[in-house]
C-alpha cells in the first residue's frame, strides 16, 4: 500500500462557483478579448492609432494622433494606444459572445500566450532608433 | 507636502504594488512549472506549494492597480525623467523602458483569460494555457520590475 502523500494544492481550486467564472459568455468574452489585445495594441502602435494624444506639459488632449507642438513639450501616445486597445477588445469580445459557442471552441487557446510573445517582435523593431542611437547607462 | 515628495510617494506605492505582484506571480509560476507531489519540505518546496488558484484575483487587481499608478507617474516621467535620459544619451535604457510599457499593457490585455482559466482550474483542458499564460505574466512582471528599477537608478527619487 502506498503511503506517499500526494497533494495537488498548488493548482487546486473549487469548481467555478462565481457566476462570471461559470458563464459561457464570459469565457467567450475573456478568450476573444485576450487574443485581440496584443493584435490591436501592435496595430495601434505601428499605424499610430491612439484614441487621443496627451500633451503633459500643457495638460492638453487632442482626439486621435497629433504631433507635439513647438514650445509645448512632448506628445504622449501610450495612453491613447491603451484606450484604443481596451475599447476595441471590449467591443470585439462582446460581439464574439453573439457567435455560436462552437465557433469559439475552434480557436486554439495557445494563441492567448503565443500572440503576446510574437507581438514583442514588431514592437521591439519599432524601437529601432533607440537601439541604434547609443548608450546604456 | 512638496511636489517632489508627492510624486516620490506615488513612485514608492507603484514600486510596492509591483513587489506584491512579483511575489504572487512568482509563487504561481513556480507552482505551475514544478507542482509539488509530496508534502512540502525545504524552502523551495514550500515556495512552490502555495494554493496558486487563490492568487488569481489578487494578481489581476494588483496588475491593474500597479498599471494605474504607473500611468499616473508616467506624466511626470515623460518630462522630468525621459528628457534628461535622452539628453544624457542613454537611448538603449530608454528603449527598454518603452518595451516595458508595451509588455505590461499587453499583459493587462490577457488578464481576463488568465482569471477565467484559474477560476476553472479543475478543468484539465485549460491546464496548458493556464500554465504558459501564468509563466508569461511572471516573465513580463520580472522584466518590468528590473527595467523600472534600473530607470529609477539612472534618474529616480529626488532627481
Amino acid at each position: 500500500m502506498s503511503t506517499t502523500t500526494t497533494t495537488t494544492s498548488s493548482t487546486a481550486a473549487k469548481p467555478a462557483s462565481s457566476s462570471l467564472a461559470a458563464s459561457a459568455k464570459f469565457k467567450t468574452f475573456a478568450i476573444v478579448f485576450s487574443i485581440t489585445a496584443p493584435i490591436l495594441y501592435v496595430v495601434c502602435e505601428l499605424f499610430s492609432l491612439p484614441l487621443f494624444t496627451y500633451h503633459p506639459a500643457t495638460n492638453r488632449f487632442d482626439f486621435g494622433w497629433a504631433p507635439g507642438r513647438s514650445g509645448e513639450g512632448p506628445a504622449m501616445y501610450w495612453y491613447g494606444w491603451t484606450a484604443t486597445m481596451l475599447i476595441g477588445c471590449t467591443v470585439i469580445g462582446w460581439l464574439a459572445t453573439l457567435l455560436p459557442e462552437r465557433a469559439i471552441r475552434a480557436i486554439p487557446l495557445a494563441l492567448i500566450w503565443l500572440l503576446p510573445i510574437l507581438a514583442m517582435v514588431p514592437l521591439a523593431w519599432a524601437l529601432k532608433p533607440f537601439w541604434e542611437k547609443g548608450g546604456w547607462l | 507636502m512638496s511636489v517632489n515628495t508627492f510624486w516620490t510617494i506615488l513612485l514608492i506605492i507603484h514600486g510596492l504594488l509591483a513587489v506584491a505582484l512579483l511575489g504572487a506571480l512568482t509563487h504561481q509560476a513556480m507552482a505551475v512549472l514544478m507542482p509539488v507531489r509530496q508534502a512540502a519540505g525545504n524552502f523551495v518546496d514550500r515556495f512552490r506549494a502555495v494554493p496558486a488558484a487563490g492568487y488569481a484575483t489578487a494578481v489581476c487587481v494588483l496588475w491593474v492597480l500597479t498599471f494605474i499608478m504607473g500611468a499616473w507617474i508616467y506624466v511626470k516621467f515623460r518630462i522630468y525623467i525621459r528628457i534628461p535620459i535622452e539628453q544624457a544619451g542613454f537611448w538603449k535604457t530608454q528603449g527598454f523602458f518603452e518595451l516595458k510599457e508595451h509588455a505590461v499593457t499587453i499583459g493587462m490585455g490577457v488578464l481576463p483569460a488568465y482569471w477565467y482559466f484559474w477560476k476553472n482550474a479543475r478543468d484539465p483542458q485549460y491546464d496548458s494555457v493556464r500554465k504558459w499564460l501564468t509563466v508569461l505574466l511572471a516573465v513580463i512582471i520580472w522584466f518590468g520590475f528590473i527595467v523600472g528599477h534600473v530607470i529609477n537608478n539612472v534618474r529616480g527619487y529626488g532627481s
